[in-house]
């Protein structure tokens, strides 16, 4: 018996088919496959709420969240009238109205021990905040990267970055569905922020007094009109990667097709919030936040998105060469 | 009216002299200084520039910083060669970083140089970190340019069009300084590295070939980024 299922072991409901009982995107077809309502739609009112109930007890409360991402994934390939039938019952357009803003599930995963659990989290958190594309990306079994920010101060490890955020790589069809999760840095770090200088004097914070600064990386901000340049973030949402050529420092990077905005921390504190004045950058940034490979005590990122040298070959052989795939970036926290 | 005793005219009359004396080495040591401002001046001579770039050397003996540009002035010191990792040799060869002050007939008035610790994980080599001219040749930056124009201005023609190719390393080895301006790179750049459809995504101008060896072109960029273990992420709204 398979250990730690995402259902109970109530499985005696009638209408019960999925045969993987971790798949909940089975669990969620299953669910919205109504051969009653569909030919005698009146019905539909007195079927939806058991239906709903009945499948709701039968899934671990830890994967409710994940079962309601699913089943707003999968209603987009039903009938429009089934989604009118749903958001006619107010316990269920709750539940799927909610799901589709909600991260309270997304910093600390539920324990996922079977790679049908694994895709299905993953999988439906991509669907849910990224864009349509990566939805039908998905359901084609193309590559996904989906990356799951945990915000963190620049000034952390004295300026070096931490790998403190998640990448997974979701891709394939059916039995080869697969998502596979690294660590990962979203951030830029403070080593390249000109407020760890301590030679700058009028930009110098000290609350990076202990960072080991190497370079200023950055770019300017009009509004402000010093010349100086401001350390950046991407910010959450969905991009195009394409194989960098000839990759970086001898090995493969992905580049971006457009440009994207980013957030300048313009009041030096480390964080990128609504603190900072004129934040917003839409073309500094041109397309150089690459996804690379950094060092494993260092991120080596002044606004790239990097992973461990140790695991970076791991993560290569997951896309292979001259892919194009989305990137959707969620902040979790 | 004042009266002064001979002795203490005697006094004056001395301090006088020294006065005119310490005026005379004043004289000398500002004479000095000029001589040395002039050098100074011969040495700064050039184009001024402001911009980071990576020194490509392979021989192990380094490479020699110059008194002057060219080849027959004095050696002020020298730069060690690309830090490889002899661990794992295929992995990417660590190059000295330094900032570019100028540049006069082909040679690059530089300072600063320094190993990228972060790349190297070892404390840097001891190295000549002054002034000095060394060759463009021996010199490579990164560029985010996306375009080469025919002269440092954004408004310029444009030589080829490059995409994002020369952000990478083994894409700017064969790539070469020709000068400077401001934080503009004149580059030279040999074609036969490339493969077919980075070839074709260059998209050449006839103007590129000017001054240029055979197979090789030359072009102005911006957007340089100093930056050798990541990208800059901040030179996307220079115009180029």
């Amino acid at each position: 018996m398979p250990q730690n299922y995402a259902f109970a072991a109530n499985q005696a409901s009638a209408f019960r088919a999925f045969t993987d009982p971790n798949d909940l995107y089975q669990a969620a077809r299953d669910f919205l496959t109504t051969p009653l309502s569909s030919v005698l739609s009146f019905l539909a009112p007195l079927e939806w709420a058991p239906r709903w109930a009945s499948t709701i007890a039968s899934v671990a409360p830890r994967y409710h969240k994940t079962f309601h991402r699913c089943v707003n994934s999968t209603l987009r390939s039903f009938h429009p009238n089934v989604q009118r039938q749903l958001y006619a019952v107010p316990m269920i357009a709750s539940a799927l109205t909610a799901a589709k803003t909600d991260k309270s599930d997304l910093d600390i995963p539920p324990p996922i021990v079977s790679p049908t659990q694994t895709y299905c989290y993953y999988a439906s958190i991509a669907e849910t905040f990224g864009s349509a594309t990566v939805l039908s990306d998905i359901a084609g079994g193309n590559i996904v990267l989906l990356a799951l920010r945990r915000t963190t101060w620049t000034g952390k490890n004295r300026g070096l970055g931490a790998y403190d955020d998640t990448f997974v790589v979701i891709k394939g069809k059916e039995a080869n569905r697969s998502a596979t999760a690294f660590d990962a840095n979203t951030e830029p770090s403070a080593q390249y922020s000109i407020f760890a200088d301590k030679n700058d004097k009028k930009h110098y914070n000290a609350v990076f007094k202990d960072v080991k600064f190497n370079k200023v990386d950055g770019a300017k901000v009009k509004a402000i009109g010093d010349g100086f340049l401001y350390p950046g973030r991407l910010t959450e949402g969905t991009y195009q990667y394409k194989e960098k050529s000839h990759g970086h420092l001898g090995a493969r990077a992905f580049i971006m097709g457009v440009v994207p905005t980013t957030h300048r921390d313009t009041n030096g504190d480390g964080y990128f919030d609504t603190s900072d004045l004129s934040r917003v950058d839409l073309e500094g940034a041109g397309v150089t936040m690459y996804i690379h490979c950094g060092n494993d005590n260092n991120t080596d990122s002044s606004g790239c998105q990097t992973i461990p040298k140790k695991v970076y070959a791991k993560f290569l052989k997951l896309i292979p060469e001259n892919t194009k795939f989305y990137y959707v970036l969620v902040d979790v926290r | 009216m004042m009266v002064v005793a001979p002795a203490r005219l005697s006094v004056l009359v001395a301090t006088f002299a020294v006065a005119i004396a310490s005026l005379q080495t004043a004289t000398a040591t500002s004479a000095a200084l000029s001589a040395s401002s002039n050098e100074s001046t011969a040495r700064n001579a050039g184009t001024r520039c402001e911009f980071g770039a990576f020194v490509n050397e392979v021989d192990p003996k380094g490479l020699n910083v110059r008194a002057a540009p060219n080849v027959s002035s004095k050696i002020l010191g020298k730069i060690p060669p690309n830090y490889v990792n002899k661990k794992d040799p295929s992995a990417y060869a660590s190059r000295v970083e330094v900032s570019v002050l100028s540049s006069r007939d082909g040679w690059f008035l530089i300072e600063g140089a320094t190993d990228n610790e972060q790349l190297t994980g070892k404390p840097p080599r001891p190295m000549f970190t002054g002034q000095g001219w060394v060759s463009g040749k021996k010199l490579v930056v990164k560029t985010q340019a996306s375009k080469a124009r025919v002269a440092p201005n954004p408004k310029a023609d444009v030589a080829f069009l490059v995409g994002n190719v020369l952000d990478g390393d083994s894409l700017s080895k064969p790539g070469y300084l020709v000068a400077c301006d401001g934080a503009w790179v004149n580059l030279d750049y040999s074609l036969s590295k490339l493969v077919p459809a980075e070839l074709n995504a260059i998209k050449l101008n006839p103007a590129a070939r000017k001054g240029a060896a055979n197979g090789r072109v030359r072009g102005w960029v911006t957007r340089i980024c100093a930056i050798q273990e990541t990208s800059c992420t901040g030179l996307g709204s220079i115009p180029e």
